[in-house]
């Protein structure tokens, strides 16, 4: 409500407590009645003189003391009130008493974990919101954003309601993820354009991280940026960015955790690589570097760490048993803690189980299209207590549409004729959970359904357009070799730096036969493998959560002796396994973003739990996704394992680990250049140093602050007090 | 040896005991410092007969005048033939104003007084003395012996009264009292209606004496010097004043210069030697001003 009645002046104060010190103005007054009570006495001679002298100047002694004391005791006045703060709320029609709606734009991004005399500098942010709040005056409302990726409306209609907005700022969460800028701002906007008040503050408390103020990233985002910040500053707020920050300080963070291969298995040694980084400003030395495994300790090295440079921790580990396993690799903590371990999830297979659908069966060994295939996978050469971390099953073709996919993790799809809608489908949901297909070709490929049903102009499961056969299988007449182009996939890396022999294993292995391949333009797929006149061999894509992998040539030897080479079954075995990576992807996430996760289609709608790292437990519900049971957790904002239960009707366990932004390690700093560049086109002001904060966000905002002009006016009555009483000394002692 | 001209401070001096002493070795000290005597050269004035006043002695009533006249006349001695000096000290409260490092203004004339007396009865010249506040207190005519300096010494040992001073009516009185002609001195800080004071010593200059006025002030009294706040208290009846000193320094001073400035002028018409005395200055300024005044009326 605003009143109806404006007063022609009106004043306010910020700390208002101070005005008690209004009776200080008393002390001239007491210190003038003490020197006449404490002059000293003196017997007299010549009181004619001094009677005569008095009778003529009582007057003028009288007015001058009493002005003198007036001045004085105004001195005291002004000093009070200055340190009171008082500002005008209102005068007449200069400066209007008008309400303010203030949006409190408080970072919580990873950065602002970072400890400094005894708080966080998000403790320091709240404090100081908390202060901001309290001293906004009746009527003020107010509105609270967190900056952070994404960014959190908390208070987002004006409240007027302060104590709850206090309570709500109390209530604040230091994130561990970073800031998306743009949608920070977007969100401010969306907030004051929410807003029907029309004096705007917008108060940025925030540590002014390089990483956190930074566009989206291109040149397009910079542009998105822009107009977010031309709308606001179109709606006239006033605003203030309030740093928290510390220049010049140092940090040491785990930027990287990964494991070497796509698929973990029992007893299989995998490399787990942890990356440290050391972002300044001196060297560290022995920084010790240690490896968790399920909250077990595990394998420590101790590194050196050069200034800016990421180095590379490598420790080989075993998983005894299946399942997730949560890896932490962690360093001494330093002032930013949370970067300074990092997470994760490996989801150990008992074994990856491929089923090999065979377009050729036939009973006889290596007459059919999978024989080849499935010695190279699972040559049952492994000793009894190592399990052969491959199993293979091998089924015709027609009994592909009664399997359920679910139970595999890679389907290879070995010369069949062509399918049906209803495989087609099963294949894109197995696909989808992030299962792997593999699809060779063959002669009895009908690639008319292939393209229909299976490429669908680049819309289906295959990278790539099945074309012509090139070359004739029954002559032989023509040679190709493969190109390798620079070993640079994966699934070739087992040749990359081998000597000679090993790698003509698989240059000088014959094709004199393939399908001509095309994929569509602006395909994002890649050709791991290609054929020395420049067609793919085998190209790579991603397709829904899984990765398929298209073959140019049959599982088998009819077009080609590569099955008999000694290259095949490594490549192959790095194919299958890439091929199956896709079921571990994205079980680790960074820090606010959704974590998603597909179940078979039976558990739609089941009831499931997700623990977080804080020890809360959160329900969801699994929903159906067309076939498949989708789950879509968004609250994922701290940094952490999140263990995810899922109830009946599909009774099943995972982990999944987020962390944190590496980009919010970095602890360099903006200065006010800086950030005007950033913020291209926004005027604000910039308050420097957070010590003694407290005070000064009191006046932040503050129209009509009348501190510094009383302070002007107490200089001058100091400098008309001297003057004054020199001037009635010297008329004394004339 | 003693340097006897330390003893023209008038705090060394006052820290000597008895008055007597005290004049004999101020005059020394005096003496000491001059090169030229000014002793040389006094002339004898002849004899005559005089009035008899109230207090003079009998003895030197001449008979055979009172035997043909009926009048009491005073035979003069030969021996008085000599300068006569009257010495007029204000004993008064308002004399008994010290400042802490200094003498009194009355210890200060005391002193001059004393040594005055010395020099004049060694010289063979007379001196006489008068004390008074309102009204003239003790009186001892003038004589010529050295014994006599023993009883000056004894009238002149007393402090100031509690008594506030009338120094125009005592001037007349005194100016009635002394019938010989002679130099008066009178020592007194003249904190007195100017006009009043000036018509008792026309009164004097009337009678045809030589006058020398030795007025004796602290320099507190001309300085005004203070600058806390005050309360000065009255003396001689007169009520207490609280002041600022500071606020009232100037006004003060200007008040107490117009009245030196009345003081020295009004003199100055009645031809009478003005000599302004300040507690802080050495004795023989007093001394020297005496003897310069007396030898300008031998002139």
């Amino acid at each position: 409500m605003i009143p109806a009645f404006t007063p022609i002046l009106a004043l306010g104060f910020a700390n208002a407590g101070l005005l008690y010190g209004l009776a200080a103005a008393a002390i001239p007054i007491l210190i003038h009645l003490l020197n006449r009570r404490k002059r000293r006495e003196v017997r007299w001679a010549a009181m004619r003189f001094l009677a005569a002298a008095l009778a003529k100047n009582q007057r003028r002694i009288r007015v001058e003391q009493w002005l003198l004391l007036a001045i004085r005791c105004l001195l005291v006045l002004m000093v009070v009130a200055a340190m009171a703060k008082p500002f005008l709320e209102s005068f007449g029609n200069v400066i209007p008493g008008r309400r303010t709606h203030r949006v409190l734009v408080v970072d919580a991004s990873m950065s602002m974990a970072a400890k400094g005399a005894g708080a966080t500098r998000f403790e320091r942010a709240k404090a100081v919101a908390a202060q901001l709040v309290k001293d906004s005056r009746r009527g003020d409302a107010i509105s609270l954003v967190t900056m952070g990726d994404p960014p959190r409306v908390v208070v987002g209609d004006p409240s007027p309601n302060l104590e709850e907005v206090r309570r709500e700022v109390g209530e604040l969460a230091q994130g561990a993820g970073g800031v998306d800028l743009e949608a920070t701002l977007e969100a401010v906007d969306r907030v004051l354009e929410a807003s029907t008040i029309a004096q705007k503050e917008v108060v940025f408390l925030s540590d002014l991280q390089a990483a956190s103020w930074r566009p989206r990233g291109g040149a397009s985002g910079d542009d998105g940026l822009k107009r977010t910040l031309a709308k606001i500053e179109a709606r006239g707020p006033r605003t203030t960015i309030i740093d928290l920050g510390r220049a010049g300080a140092g940090n040491r963070a785990v930027v990287g955790l990964s494991a070497g291969t796509p698929v973990a298995t029992p007893g299989a040694t995998v490399i787990v690589t942890a990356l440290v980084k050391n972002f300044g400003p001196a060297p560290a030395q022995g920084v010790r570097v240690r490896l968790t495994t399920d909250g077990r300790l595990g394998p420590e090295q101790v590194v050196d760490l050069p200034v800016g440079e990421e180095v590379p921790v490598a420790f080989n580990q075993q998983f005894p048993a299946p399942g997730d396993h949560v890896l932490e690799a962690s360093i001494e903590e330093d002032s930013l803690p949370p970067d300074d371990r990092r997470l994760l999830v490996a989801p150990v297979r008992e074994a990856v189980r491929v089923l090999l659908v065979d377009g050729d069966f036939k009973p006889d060994s290596f007459q059919a299209e999978t024989d080849f295939l499935a010695a190279a996978l699972s040559p049952g050469e492994a000793p009894a207590d190592q399990p052969d971390p491959v199993r293979v099953e091998v089924v015709p073709e027609s009994r592909l549409a009664r399997r359920d996919l679910a139970a595999y993790d890679v389907v290879a799809l070995c010369n069949v004729a062509q399918f049906s809608p209803v495989e087609v489908q099963a294949l894109e949901n197995f696909l989808e959970q992030g299962g792997g297909v593999v699809v060779f070709g063959g002669d009895q490929v009908s690639a008319e359904n292939y393209n229909r049903l299976l490429h669908a102009d680049g819309k289906g499961i295959l990278p790539a357009a099945v074309g012509e056969v090139v070359g004739d299988p029954a002559k032989k007449d023509a040679t190709f070799r493969f190109d390798p182009k620079g070993f640079r996939h994966p699934i070739l890396a087992a040749f990359r730096n081998q000597p000679d022999p090993v790698v003509a294993g698989l240059t000088q292995a014959r094709v004199w036969t393939y399908h001509k391949l095309a994929t569509p333009e602006g395909s994002a797929a890649v050709v791991a493998l290609a054929f020395d006149d420049g067609d793919p061999a085998v190209i790579e894509a991603a397709r829904g959560r899984g990765r398929v992998f298209q073959v140019a040539l049959p599982a088998d030897s009819a077009w080609s002796n590569w099955p008999a080479h000694r290259s095949f079954p490594p490549v192959m075995h790095d194919l299958i396994m890439e091929a199956a990576s896709g079921r571990q992807a994205e079980r680790t996430i960074r820090v606010g973003r959704p974590f998603d996760q597909t179940f078979p289609g039976p558990a739609a709608g089941a009831d499931a739990t997700v623990q977080t790292p804080g020890g809360g437990s959160v329900a969801a519900k699994l929903k159906a996704d067309g076939a498949l049971a989708r789950l879509h957790f968004e609250q994922t904002d701290a940094a952490g394992a999140y263990q995810v239960k899922v109830g009946p009707p599909a009774p099943s366990e995972l982990t999944f680990a987020a962390n944190p932004d590496p980009a919010e390690s970095d602890p360099a700093k903006l200065d006010r250049p800086g950030l005007s560049e950033r913020l291209p086109g926004l005027r604000f002001v910039l308050l420097e140093d957070g010590r003694g904060l407290s005070q000064d966000a009191a006046s932040v905002g503050r129209r009509g602050e009348l501190h510094r002009p009383l302070l002007y006016g107490v200089l001058a009555m100091l400098m008309i007090e001297s003057f004054a009483a020199w001037r009635f000394g010297r008329a004394g002692s004339r | 040896m003693e340097n006897y001209q330390s003893y023209l401070d008038p705090r060394t001096l006052a820290s000597v005991e008895g008055l007597d002493l005290q004049a004999r070795l101020l005059v020394e000290g005096y003496v000491a410092g001059m090169h030229p005597s000014p002793y040389h050269g006094f002339s004898v004035e002849f004899a005559e007969h005089r009035e008899y006043v109230p207090g003079d002695d009998v003895r030197h009533v001449d008979w055979k005048v009172w035997s043909k006249t009926d009048k009491l006349y005073l035979k003069q001695y030969e021996e008085e033939t000599n300068l006569l000096l009257y010495l007029l000290l204000d004993t008064s409260e308002s004399m008994s104003y010290q400042a802490d490092d200094r003498v009194s203004k009355f210890k200060y004339a005391q002193l001059v007084v004393a040594a005055l007396a010395y020099m004049v009865l060694q010289q063979q010249d007379s001196v006489g003395l008068a004390l008074f506040d309102d009204a003239v207190r003790r009186y001892l005519k003038p004589a010529g012996q050295p014994s006599h300096l023993k009883e000056v010494i004894h009238l002149l040992d007393v402090t100031p009264a509690r008594d506030k001073s009338d120094l125009g009516a005592v001037l007349h009185d005194l100016s009635e009292r002394f019938k010989r002609r002679g130099i008066v001195a009178i020592f007194s800080d003249l904190l007195d209606d100017p006009t009043k004071v000036l018509a008792g010593l026309k009164h004097f200059r009337h009678r045809r004496h030589e006058v020398v006025v030795f007025h004796v002030l602290d320099p507190d009294e001309v300085d005004f010097p203070f600058r806390d706040p005050t309360l000065f208290q009255g003396m001689e009846g007169i009520p207490d004043v609280a002041a600022d000193p500071v606020a009232i320094g100037a006004a003060y001073r200007k008040e107490v210069a117009d009245y030196l400035d009345a003081l020295k002028k009004g003199c100055r018409m009645i031809d009478i030697d003005y000599v302004p005395l300040r507690t802080d200055q050495p004795l023989d300024v007093a001394l020297s001003a005496y003897l310069a005044a007396r030898a300008s009326r031998k002139r």
